[in-house]
C-alpha cells in the first residue's frame, strides 16, 4: 500500500465502505470544528493501510502456528476420552 | 538489579512463603493458550464454547474482609478521624476527618463495628460532589437521592456484604438497572437496560451503592469527552489544566476515586483504560485476567480484550472490590471453567516478619530493557509523531521539556521502587524479551483488534457515521483490514502470548511494564499503582508504575503490591482540594466542556483503546 497514491487509496477506501453500506458521504469535506470530517477520516485510514496490513503481512509466520496445529482434531479427542 | 537470571541478592530468594501457593503457579499454562485461541476464533464464529478446567478447585470461600488488618501507619498527608484513633486503630491506616478521605476497607469496617453510618458515608461524598464536580466532571449522572435512599435501606438491614454502604462510582458503559447507560456516545444516549451488569449487580449484593455514572471515552474510546469530542473529566491532581490528561477511557472513574468523589469505581479495559488513568492519578487500578470477571452487561468494544476491573486507593480496597466482582457468570461464557476465585483479600494484606514487611511469596520481578532509563524507546516514537502534528514551535519546545523532565523523573522512580522491592524480599532480575517482541507489541499488531468492534457495530456504521463522533476512525479503519491480515494477526496474538508465557514467565514471576499492551492484548493480568510524584509547572503530578503476571496472577500482583504499599506511602498521596473559586457546577455536561478544548484528530488516533 506504501505505493499507492493519496487518490488511489482514497477510492479503495470509498469503495470498499460503500460494499458494506458504509457512507462518508454525511459528513462534511473539511471542517476542524465537526467532530470528524471526511478529509480526517481518509487520512487516518490512509495512514492505517500504509502501516497495518504491511506489517502484518510482512511477519514471517513460518515455523510457527501456521495452521491452527492447536485444535486438537475430533479423532484424537475420542481417542483421549474427552468429552466434547 | 542483576543480569538475566541471576537474583541480585540471593539469600533473599529464600525467604519463607506465607501460606498456599498463589494461583499462577498451578495453572496450566498450555491450557490458558489453547482457551484464549479458541476465544480468538468464537469472536469470529458467535456462541463461545469454552475449554476444560484451567486448574482444580480450591477451597477459598472465606469471609471477604477476613484478615484485612492492615499495619497502621504514619500518614504525613491526612488528619486523624476519631474513631479510629482508640483501639479499633488497628483497622485503620489512614487518618482522616472526613469521611470521604478513608480507604474503602476503612470505611467498611467501621461501618461494621457501627462508628460510620452508610448514610453520613454517602453524605460525605455528595457533598464533595457539591463543591468539585461542576469542575471535575467526574461523571455523567449522580444519583444522589437513590444513593441516599439505598444508604437508609441499608442502615435497617443486617450487614449484606463486604461493601455494606460503601458508594461506588461506576464507569457508564456498565448496565445499570432503570438508569441511563451511554457510554458517552450518542448511540446509546438514550438506553435504559432493565437490568445490571453482572458486575454490578454483584457489586450491589455486596452491600455497594451506585453514587453514579462515571465519564468515560466516548464507547470506552480516548480520554473521557463528549461525543463531539470536547473534553470534559479533567485530572484531580491538575484540575485547571484540561491539557493534562487524566488517562483513558474510565478517566472519569479515576477522577472520582482520586478527588474523593467516590469510595472506588468501576473501569473496562481494552487497551489501557484502566491502568493508564490508574497512572495518571496516583492510584490502584487491576485489570484481571480475560474472565476473571463477567462482561455481561458491559457495552463491548472488543470482546477478545474487553476487561472489567477496578480503580481503588491501594491494593486492599482493588482487593475487595475484585473479590466481590469476580467469578462465573453462565451470562458470559469466557468466565466459565476457570479457576476458582482465590482470598485476593488475603494476598492483599501485608505479612510482616521480624517486624518487617516482607513478600508473601518469593517472587521474582522481571525488569525489561530500558525501564529505568529517561525514555523509553516504545513510547518515544509515537510521542514524537504525534508532537511533530502541533503547529507551534514554542508550544512543541515546552512539552519536549516537560516529557524530558517527566522521563527522568519516572526513572529515578522506577529505580527506587526496585530497590524497595529487593528490600521487601523480591529477586530483581533484568529479563531479556521475546523474539519479535517489538514487532508482535507494535501499534499495528494491536491494530488487529479493530475488526472486532466494527462487525459489531457495522449497524450503526451503516446507519449513520455521524453516531460515532470524534471516535470514529477506528472504526472505519476496522473494516480495511482483510481476512487473511486478520487471521495472521490473531495467530500472531497467539504467538505472542505463547512467547510470553514460556519465554518471558521463565525468566520471573511478575514482570514490569510501560505499556498496556501486550498485557491486555493477550488477557494477562496487569496492576497499576503510585511510585511517586514529579513537580511540573508548579503543579505535583503522580508518577505510576504497572506489573504483568501470568493468568490469574491477581493473587501475586497484590500480594507485591501489599507489601509495597505497607513500607511505602504513594498510595496515600491525594490530590489537594481545588483552591479558589470554584464553579459550582450543574447540568449538562456537555455545554461545561465547552471551553475546555476538543481533542484533536491526531489524538484520537493515539489514545483509542
Amino acid at each position: 500500500m506504501q505505493d499507492f497514491t493519496d487518490a488511489e487509496l482514497d477510492a479503495y477506501i470509498l469503495a470498499r465502505l460503500r460494499s458494506v453500506g458504509v457512507d462518508l458521504s454525511v459528513l462534511p469535506e473539511d471542517d476542524p470544528e465537526a467532530p470528524a470530517d471526511r478529509a480526517r477520516i481518509l487520512e487516518s485510514a490512509r495512514r492505517f493501510l500504509r502501516s497495518t496490513p504491511p506489517a502484518i503481512r510482512a511477519f514471517s509466520m513460518e515455523g510457527h502456528e501456521v495452521s491452527p496445529v492447536l485444535f486438537a482434531a475430533p479423532s484424537t479427542a475420542w481417542r483421549r476420552g474427552e468429552s466434547s | 538489579m542483576s543480569p538475566p537470571g541471576r537474583p541480585f541478592h540471593p539469600e533473599r530468594t529464600r525467604d519463607a512463603q506465607d501460606g498456599p501457593s498463589p494461583q499462577d503457579s498451578l495453572i496450566d499454562r498450555k491450557a490458558f493458550l489453547r482457551r484464549m485461541a479458541i476465544l480468538s476464533g468464537a469472536a469470529s464464529l458467535g456462541p463461545l464454547t469454552t475449554t476444560g478446567p484451567l486448574l482444580a478447585s480450591q477451597d477459598s470461600s472465606q469471609e471477604i474482609l477476613a484478615g484485612t488488618t492492615r499495619r497502621a501507619g504514619p500518614s504525613a498527608r491526612t488528619a486523624p478521624w476519631p474513631p479510629t484513633v482508640a483501639p479499633a486503630a488497628s483497622t485503620s491506616a489512614s487518618q482522616a476527618t472526613d469521611p470521604a478521605e478513608l480507604t474503602l476497607v476503612e470505611a467498611a469496617t467501621l461501618i461494621r463495628r457501627g462508628h460510620l453510618s452508610p448514610v453520613e458515608l454517602v453524605q460525605a461524598y455528595l457533598d464533595r460532589i457539591d463543591r468539585y464536580e461542576g469542575l471535575l466532571q467526574a461523571f455523567n449522572l449522580v444519583l444522589g437521592e437513590e444513593a441516599l435512599e439505598a444508604a437508609r435501606a441499608l442502615e435497617r438491614t443486617p450487614l449484606r456484604g463486604p461493601l455494606h454502604g460503601i458508594p461506588l462510582a461506576i464507569k457508564d458503559n456498565f448496565f445499570t438497572r432503570g438508569v441511563r447507560t451511554t457510554a458517552n456516545s450518542l448511540i446509546f444516549q438514550d438506553f435504559v437496560p432493565d437490568y445490571d451488569a453482572t458486575a454490578v449487580a454483584r457489586l450491589r449484593d455486596a452491600g455497594g451503592i451506585v453514587l453514579g455514572k462515571t465519564q468515560m471515552g466516548p464507547l470506552a474510546t480516548t480520554r473521557a469527552s463528549t461525543p463531539g469530542g470536547e473534553r470534559t473529566t479533567v485530572n484531580a491532581w491538575a484540575p485547571f489544566d484540561p491539557s493534562v490528561s487524566p488517562g483513558g477511557s474510565s478517566s472519569g472513574s479515576a477522577t472520582a476515586v482520586a478527588a474523593r468523589l467516590s469510595s472506588s469505581s468501576t473501569g473496562t479495559q481494552t487497551g489501557g483504560s484502566i491502568t493508564s488513568p490508574s497512572m495518571a492519578q496516583g492510584l490502584t487500578g487491576l485489570k484481571p485476567t480475560l474472565g476473571r470477571v463477567s462482561l455481561h452487561g458491559v457495552i463491548p468494544l472488543t470482546y477478545t480484550r474487553d476487561h472489567p476491573g477496578p480503580i481503588a486507593r491501594d491494593a486492599s480496597d482493588a482487593a475487595v472490590m475484585l473479590q466481590v466482582m469476580a467469578g462465573a457468570d453462565p451470562a458470559d461464557p469466557r468466565t466459565l471453567g476457570l479457576p476458582q476465585v482465590p482470598d485476593f483479600v488475603q494476598a492483599a494484606t501485608p505479612v510482616i516478619r521480624d517486624g518487617e514487611p516482607r513478600l508473601r511469596w518469593p517472587t521474582t520481578i522481571g525488569v525489561i530493557p530500558g525501564y529505568t532509563s529517561p525514555t523509553v524507546p516504545e513510547f518515544a516514537g509515537q510521542w514524537e509523531e504525534a508532537l511533530e502534528a502541533r503547529e507551534d514551535p514554542a508550544e512543541r519546545d515546552r512539552q519536549r521539556e516537560r516529557r524530558r523532565r517527566r522521563a527522568a523523573a519516572e526513572a529515578v522512580a522506577r529505580g527506587v521502587m526496585l530497590r524497595t522491592m529487593e528490600h521487601l524480599g523480591a529477586r530483581v532480575v533484568e529479563v531479556e524479551l521475546p523474539a519479535d517482541w517489538e514487532t508482535l507489541t507494535s501499534r499495528e499488531f494491536n491494530n488487529v483488534r479493530l475488526p472486532e468492534r466494527s462487525e459489531a457495530f457495522l449497524e450503526f456504521l451503516r446507519r449513520d457515521v455521524r453516531l460515532f463522533g470524534v471516535s470514529l476512525s477506528p472504526w472505519i479503519n476496522g473494516l480495511l483490514l482483510s481476512g487473511d491480515e486478520y487471521l495472521r494477526g490473531q495467530r500472531a496474538k497467539q504467538l505472542l502470548l505463547r512467547r510470553v508465557l514460556e519465554d518471558l514467565f521463565a525468566q520471573c514471576d511478575v514482570v514490569v511494564q510501560t505499556a498496556p499492551f501486550p498485557f491486555d492484548m493477550i488477557g494477562l493480568p496487569l496492576i497499576a499503582f503510585p511510585i511517586g510524584t514529579e513537580a511540573s509547572a508548579g503543579m505535583e503530578r503522580p508518577i505510576g508504575a504497572m506489573l504483568g503476571a501470568l493468568p490469574f496472577g491477581e493473587e501475586r500482583l497484590l500480594s507485591v503490591l501489599a507489601a509495597y504499599q505497607a513500607t511505602t506511602d504513594w498510595h496515600r498521596a491525594r490530590p489537594p482540594d481545588p483552591a479558589g473559586e470554584v464553579d459550582p457546577g450543574s447540568g449538562d455536561p456537555g455545554s461545561r466542556a465547552a471551553s475546555r478544548g476538543r481533542i484533536d484528530a491526531r489524538e484520537v488516533m493515539d489514545l483509542t483503546q
